[in-house]
């Protein structure tokens, strides 16, 4: 059985955009209106606008896209790995006949910042590079956790908000808070080691 | 009107440059010998050239040709100056290998003697194991280095450096981080399809084969899908895969991963990617300057050319243009720009209890409990 934390939306750019198409369109006009790839164009095609689209059609696609790949449930979930008392109560249940511990959390904020980046190939050979931020906040009202053999087998979570921020070069792209609980589908299976041998 | 004319002026420009198409000024051996001891050519082209260092001039500048896939860059070479001595490096790499060219040296100015740097391009390794991924590379002549230390050979890849469809030299070695087959971030490599807890609308996916890449993009958004191009794939040509196949039923904006064909190269300007930019105006004036310039290289010979296919040669007078930015006129037209996105190997998560919470769950009053020591008093009893 797989595990999963299934959110809805699922993913970084639903959360800002109701269509991802609009995520490449604007990261593409900032990319555009901010000149940031201009300095490819200098180098390789001067004053041919038809090139510079192109890049810039090609660079937004690619940073549309690694908003897309970034999946909320993991990021709840790799938030909620590194709890401490969930990583204690990991080691504790590791013990034999130590049975199970339940875990619960007060309202709590999971953080994730991400800086991935698109590389610029020409003829084959990175020639430039546009680096991104992404930083999701989560705010969860509580959780419920049960922790067994080291594994997180059980897990349940009170209301769950969220912002984000998207940024290229360090220029904000967009900023959101989205409006409405998130509702959450929680699958562990087997569980999910919290501590090393689980 | 100024349309009929820039018509007219695009259809002479077309008619008169087809008497002088490109052709190779002397046609390669298409089976270079890249295996003996790494010299490929030896100066028995014949030709000297015109003596001014294809286009560098006596300058160290070495030719333009990283990231050429290798039979490309020998012709582009051969093309420039025959005479030259190529080394590869590593000079042992099987000719059916493809390789491309990582950096390109002179060894002595002139271009004389280059040194072409060859490596291959980075398969795909999210996913698999590292004992697949390990394999892989060592089909290619890479090495591999993994982090963390001690993981075992069923760890999956999660990130790879250099990215896919990146270049690597041969006899180095790739990056991969790797994760247990259990653990949570395992599933960042997983299908970036969304998942959501509704039944999403699904589409039946469009036949794109046969298509070139721009229409075959439009063909899957008007049917609400994305299209991917196959990191393996060559950047240009038609399709010849897609996955998943036409006729199936999936999610909207699910993504297609397509396949092309390698064309020839008249095709790639002729793709959609690199759709061409004119307004009616500049269409005008480059057909113009075109006219211009092929009446004025035909009208200026004395005697039709006796290679009429060929390029007007270069002029060997000083006031040649020097070729100190090779690019546009190595790459007319057909620059491959290829855009890779690379996800953040390791993001920085923090999970933290709010300032509301801290002070719901730890609040700054607390209840002790106190015995009474009631109430005491000494009298004297009367006896």
């Amino acid at each position: 059985m797989t595990m999963s934390i299934e959110t809805e939306p699922s993913t970084a750019d639903l959360l800002i955009f109701a269509d991802p198409d609009h995520a490449v369109e604007e990261l593409g006009r900032v990319l555009k209106d901010r000149r940031m790839l201009e300095e490819v164009g200098d180098r390789f095609r001067p004053g041919d606008a038809g090139f510079m689209r192109h890049v810039i059609r090609g660079v937004a696609d690619a940073g549309g896209s690694l908003l897309s790949e970034l999946d909320l449930g993991v990021v709840l979930l790799s938030g909620w790995t590194k709890y401490r008392a969930l990583v204690d109560a990991g080691h504790r249940t590791m013990k034999p006949g130590a049975g199970w511990e339940p875990v619960s959390l007060y309202e709590h904020t999971i953080t994730s910042e991400h800086s991935p980046w698109v590389a610029v190939l020409v003829e084959g050979k990175q020639v430039f590079r546009v680096d991104f931020g992404i930083k999701l906040e989560f705010v969860v009202a509580s959780l419920e956790a049960r922790v067994v053999d080291g594994r997180l087998k059980y897990l349940q979570a009170g209301d769950l908000t969220a912002s984000i921020t998207w940024t290229v070069r360090d220029f904000p792209i967009k900023k959101m808070k989205f409006g409405r609980p998130i509702p959450l589908r929680v699958r562990l299976g087997g569980g999910i080691p919290l501590v090393p041998g689980a | 009107m100024i349309r009929t004319f820039a018509i007219l002026i695009v259809s002479m420009a077309a008619f008169l440059g087809s008497t002088t198409p490109m052709e190779p000024i002397n046609p390669i051996n298409p089976s270079p010998d890249t295996t003996t001891g790494g010299v490929t050519r030896d100066g028995s082209g014949g030709g000297t050239g015109d003596g001014s260092g294809g286009g560098t001039d006596g300058d160290c500048a070495a030719p333009a040709v990283a990231g050429l896939p290798l039979p490309e860059a020998l012709k582009r070479i051969n093309l420039q100056r025959q005479d030259t001595q190529i080394y590869l490096m590593p000079s042992d790499i099987p000719q059916s290998w493809e390789s491309y060219v990582i950096d390109a040296r002179v060894n002595s100015c002139g271009w004389g003697v280059v040194t072409l740097e060859l490596g291959t391009l980075m398969p795909d390794l999210r996913g698999s194991t590292l004992r697949e991924a390990t394999d892989t590379l060592a089909s290619r002549r890479v090495g591999i280095r993994f982090r963390p230390e001690g993981a075992g050979s069923e760890w999956k890849v999660v990130t790879q450096n250099p990215g896919v469809g990146e270049l690597i030299a041969y006899d180095t070695r790739a990056d991969v981080e790797v994760v247990a087959p259990a653990s949570p971030s395992a599933r960042v490599v997983s299908s970036p399809s969304v998942v959501p807890s509704k039944p999403p609308a699904t589409v039946t996916v469009p036949t794109v084969e046969g298509l070139d890449l721009a229409h075959a993009r439009k063909r899957l958004a008007a049917a609400g899908l994305r299209l991917r191009l196959d990191p393996d794939s060559p950047h240009s040509g038609t399709v010849v895969g897609q996955t998943p196949a036409g006729g199936s039923r999936v999610a909207t904006k699910t993504t297609v991963t397509v396949r092309l064909a390698r064309e020839a190269k008249g095709d790639a300007a002729a793709s959609g990617d690199e759709e061409p930019d004119l307004t009616a105006a500049g269409a005008v004036v480059v057909a113009l300057l075109i006219a211009l310039i092929v009446w004025w290289a035909r009208g200026r010979r004395p005697a039709p050319d006796p290679s009429p296919g060929r390029r007007p040669a270069p002029d060997p007078s000083p006031g040649r243009r020097p070729a100190a930015d090779p690019s546009p006129e190595h790459h007319p037209g057909s620059l491959s720009v290829l855009c890779v996105p690379h996800s953040d190997p390791a993001p920085r998560v923090l999970i933290r209890p709010t300032a509301r919470a801290a002070q719901a769950a730890w609040p700054d009053f607390w209840v002790e409990s106190h015995p009474d020591p009631g109430h005491q008093e000494l009298r004297e009893a009367p006896r």
